[in-house]
């Protein structure tokens, strides 16, 4: 909880559920979700790995740039744990 | 966004998908229809968004069942008997007259169906999950509901496996009301947040 991450700039060439509008992006962790199988591999095999979520929190304007919708706002994005790496 | 929609249109491309791929399982025995249209029934006439309204009246009228539901949604809504699919991981989120939560799934339509019933045609398209994360502000005021500049706009990407519910505010001037009068104002949109009570 609080921890400042970046997403990585992950390209699957299967599945995946990481959206791309957060892929290279920083925001802080507001809450630990549950662990979940990653969908990147249980898409394509009998088993996957379960990893631990994340609720990450990202403010408009690393998302959007100066187009970021002006006003108070976030977003929180669902993100596995090796989608995510120490932010820089 | 949710515009006419005509009912004697003939069946669409994937609704017609859909019924061979139906009956090409039942034919070779590999799901029941009856059990298949139980489970459509189920979603369509029992379960819906009176199991999240609820939980909302719930909270507004006992503040430490409130507190239980906030600290974790899960084993506070399986209290009232709500749970399964689409339920078995729920955060609520709390609106505070600072803080309006609305929930999305840019990636798909995840959304509380156990709480919820099955999400509305809006919810699942296109523009409203690309727009709800670019542009809340504009998108919620596009769907009525006009929030000021420094009331923080928290947009809830069901991309992992939690499904959100919105816990509205207590609408003014209801102090009277008892928990079953409080369930009746409750609506399917403020509970995702795209409405207020």
């Amino acid at each position: 909880m609080g921890d400042r991450v970046r997403v990585r700039d992950l390209h699957a060439r299967g599945r995946t559920r990481c959206p791309r509008y957060v892929r290279g992006r920083c925001g802080t962790v507001v809450h630990v979700d549950r662990e979940a199988a990653l969908p990147d591999q249980a898409a394509h095999a009998r088993t996957a790995r379960t990893e631990l979520t994340y609720a990450v929190r990202f403010e408009p304007r690393e998302l959007w740039g100066d187009d970021a919708e002006p006003g108070a706002a976030c977003v929180c994005v669902g993100l596995w744990r090796s989608y995510l790496e120490p932010a820089p | 966004m949710t515009g006419p929609h005509p009912h004697d249109a003939p069946p669409s491309a994937i609704e017609q998908r859909v019924a061979t791929l139906e009956a090409l399982l039942t034919d070779k025995g590999l799901v029941n229809a009856e059990f298949l249209d139980a489970i459509v029934r189920s979603y369509e006439n029992d379960i819906g968004p009176r199991n999240g309204a609820r939980v909302v009246a719930r909270a507004w009228t006992d503040p430490e069942y409130q507190q239980r539901l906030l600290a974790e949604g899960t084993p506070a809504i399986a209290e009232l008997g709500f749970g399964g699919p689409e339920g078995q991981h729920v955060v609520v989120v709390e609106n505070r007259p600072s803080v309006h939560n609305v929930i999305v799934c840019t990636l798909c339509s995840c959304y509380p169906w156990a709480l919820l019933g099955l999400p509305p045609v809006w919810y699942k398209s296109p523009p409203y999950r690309a727009r709800m994360v670019r542009e809340p502000r504009a998108v919620l005021r596009e769907m009525g509901l006009e929030l000021a500049d420094d009331v923080e706009i928290r947009v809830w990407d069901s991309s992992a496996e939690i499904r959100y519910l919105v816990l509205p505010q207590r609408p003014a001037g209801t102090e009277d009301l008892d928990e079953e009068q409080l369930t009746a104002l409750v609506t399917r949109d403020g509970m995702v947040g795209v409405a207020a009570l």
